[in-house]
């Protein structure tokens, strides 16, 4: 079983933690005065971080785990305070004193100094004849700010937040949204909506990767394939914009009258198209671009089965991972799974080339579709889960709804997963290869709690 | 040969510029000229993310995209803040990285620059209501300007930088 995601909500007599894996969800009540839990950390490495933030979150002590303590929690935060608890209320944190700079760890050095990598402030290293050793990510809580702001919202009131939640990914995080709120109203979306969603989603993630691929010929120095690149991502952002009204998609997702056109991408997804195909042509014979790729950053399957990684990671050592394919409206589109073996970050070059091709295919018919206006009814109290295949990975999404609002909002971001791998696969590497393995990877750090 | 003439054909097409309007000609004629005269053609900024959705760090990079090509008219991006010259901050200032901005804040040389990016750093953002920020940030640092936006694209930031340059 692979684990998705591990939390905890308070009731009103206990705390329950939720464990959803991907056949089944396991619930457990733990006392709220003694609240202690058993790790699953030894099965499931990932679980680690899910478990620290459950101390943090709400003070359930976790039992045969890794000796790490809490995941971020500030050492100055006033003891026994748990924001996550319903009783915390209060605007900011409360703190003994003021945070200090003796809280940084100032003998490991910062990251690297390429262009176009702005996480420096997020990595931590040893240096040691030009390796890095003792790598670690600053930990973080991915939304746990906004999971606490959105509990006493109805949906509606929540959705423009939840829509604006990562810049990136706005697409995904929409149609899981809607999805929950399609759940709770007993409503199947129209197909020809569903389509015109779809849409919307794979250009999301043909743009995430046009910029990711770009990014990872910056790092090899393979200026002309970063500036190739790069030029198609801004059209498609423009494109985005001129389709949607913002170059990030943000309050695309919608099933009212406002549905938007799409025919204007008709020329671009074309000429897209015929532009990859000449790129791929042209790099399957650069092999100095290959060789600066292969062997970088390598991930062996068990590691990323063990790490439970996500999105194009998991599909870079070929395991049977995305989302779409249980999708009938995908399946309907002969959707076909990308997938390579190498696990380095060659493999998760291709994955994003081939993947772009595939969403290509899927979209193009999709142009000419009309759409009509649809409307959700009454939503009915419940606990809801989603889960939608984002450019960077699976997104699982749950909203526990009581007297029309809502009770427990909780995300697992792809990344909340992929970042965890980092130590693991940075250890031993070269300092200048840093910029390359981190870009492989499709992360978003969100710099802690937003 | 054949191979190589056809690489450098290859190189060619993919480097092929697009074509920039006469705003953007004009924004960058006049950044270079500013940052010339209070730079010394050269204007380094770091970056911190203090907690925002990427939307804006997204919108930075596109900066040095060959459309936009900021590094064409001297603007750099350093990763030690010893070396910047200015310090942009975007994201809503967590607790988590309310240290980091500090830390930077003050290791930033004089005169500070410090401009915050986009609506967020401002806590005008639909994400004010969070407890995870920190709050009241604008009385504990010295802002020099904001760009707002959320997030501001890369013309509105191009057009912010220039502002604010022209009032130093």
């Amino acid at each position: 079983m692979r684990l998705i995601a591990r939390f905890a909500q308070e009731q009103e007599k206990y705390f329950e933690v939720i464990t959803v894996y991907d056949l089944k969800v396991v619930k457990e009540r733990i006392n709220k005065k003694t609240p202690i839990l058993l790790s699953i950390a030894k099965e499931y490495p990932s679980a680690v971080w899910f478990e620290r933030k459950m101390l943090d979150d709400f003070g359930i002590k976790i039992l045969y785990g890794t000796n790490k303590p809490s995941l971020v929690y500030h050492k100055q935060m006033v003891a026994e305070t748990y924001p996550m608890r319903k009783g915390y209320r209060k605007k900011h944190l409360l703190y003994e004193k003021p945070l200090l700079f003796s809280a940084l760890n100032t003998s490991l050095s910062l990251g690297p100094t390429q262009a176009y990598h702005l996480e420096s402030s997020q990595f931590r290293f040893i240096e040691k004849n030009n390796t890095m050793t003792q790598f670690n990510t600053k930990n973080f809580y991915k939304h746990r700010g906004i999971e606490k702001m959105l509990e006493g919202l109805t949906l509606e009131e929540a959705r423009p937040i939840v829509e604006r939640i990562s810049g990136s990914m706005s697409m995904a995080y929409q149609l899981a949204y809607l999805d929950i709120e399609l759940q709770a109203s007993k409503k199947e979306l129209p197909m020809i909506i569903k389509k015109r969603h779809l849409f919307f989603l794979e250009l999301e993630r043909i743009l995430n990767h046009l910029f990711d691929m770009s990014l990872i010929c910056q790092f090899v120095e393979f200026k002309e394939g970063a500036f190739f690149l790069m030029k198609l991502h801004e059209e498609g952002r423009e494109l985005l914009k001129k389709l949607t009204g913002h170059r990030y998609g943000f309050s695309t997702i919608t099933i009212d009258g406002s549905l938007l056109s799409v025919e204007e991408s008709d020329e671009y997804l074309f000429y897209l198209e015929q532009e990859l195909l000449w790129f791929e042509k042209w790099i399957s014979k650069e092999d100095y671009f290959w060789k600066k790729l292969l062997n970088q950053g390598v991930l062996l399957k068990k590691d990323i089965e063990a790490y439970g990684l996500v999105g194009l990671m998991a599909r870079s050592v070929d395991i049977d991972l995305d989302r779409r394919q249980n999708d009938k409206l995908y399946m309907e589109y002969d959707f076909c799974r990308a997938s390579e073996y190498t696990g380095d970050v060659s493999a998760r070059f291709k994955i994003r080339l081939t993947e772009i091709f595939t969403s290509l295919s899927l979209i193009k018919p999709l142009i000419k579709n009309r759409v009509f206006p649809f409307f959700i009814g009454s939503i009915m109290d419940g606990e809801y889960y989603s889960y939608v295949e984002s450019s960077s990975g699976e997104l699982m999404m749950y909203i526990s709804i009581k007297n029309q609002k809502i009770e427990r909002f909780f995300l697992r971001d792809p990344s909340f997963l992929n970042a965890q791998i980092l130590p693991h696969v940075m250890n031993g590497n070269l300092i200048t290869s840093l910029g390359l393995i981190s870009k492989s990877i499709p992360l978003s750090f969100s710099a802690s709690d937003l | 040969m054949f191979r190589v003439l056809k690489n450098e054909m290859n190189r060619k097409k993919a480097m092929t510029k697009p074509e920039m309007d006469d705003e953007l000609l004009r924004l960058h004629r006049m950044l270079k000229r500013e940052i010339k005269e209070k730079f010394s053609s050269c204007l380094k900024l770091y970056i911190l993310d203090a907690g925002s959705c990427n939307a804006c760090e997204f919108e930075l990079q596109n900066l040095f995209n060959p459309l936009y090509n900021i590094s064409k008219v001297g603007v750099e991006v350093v990763y030690d803040i010893k070396e910047a010259d200015m310090l942009l901050v975007t994201g809503l200032i967590t607790e988590n990285m309310y240290d980091e901005l500090t830390l930077m804040y003050k290791q930033l040389k004089q005169p500070k620059h410090l401009v915050f990016i986009g609506d967020c750093p401002l806590g005008e953002s639909i994400f004010k209501n969070t407890f995870a920020i920190k709050g009241h940030i604008k009385q504990e640092f010295s802002v020099s300007y904001s760009v707002l936006g959320c997030p501001p694209n890369p013309r509105v930031l191009m057009k912010g930088f220039l502002k604010y340059l022209e009032s130093l």
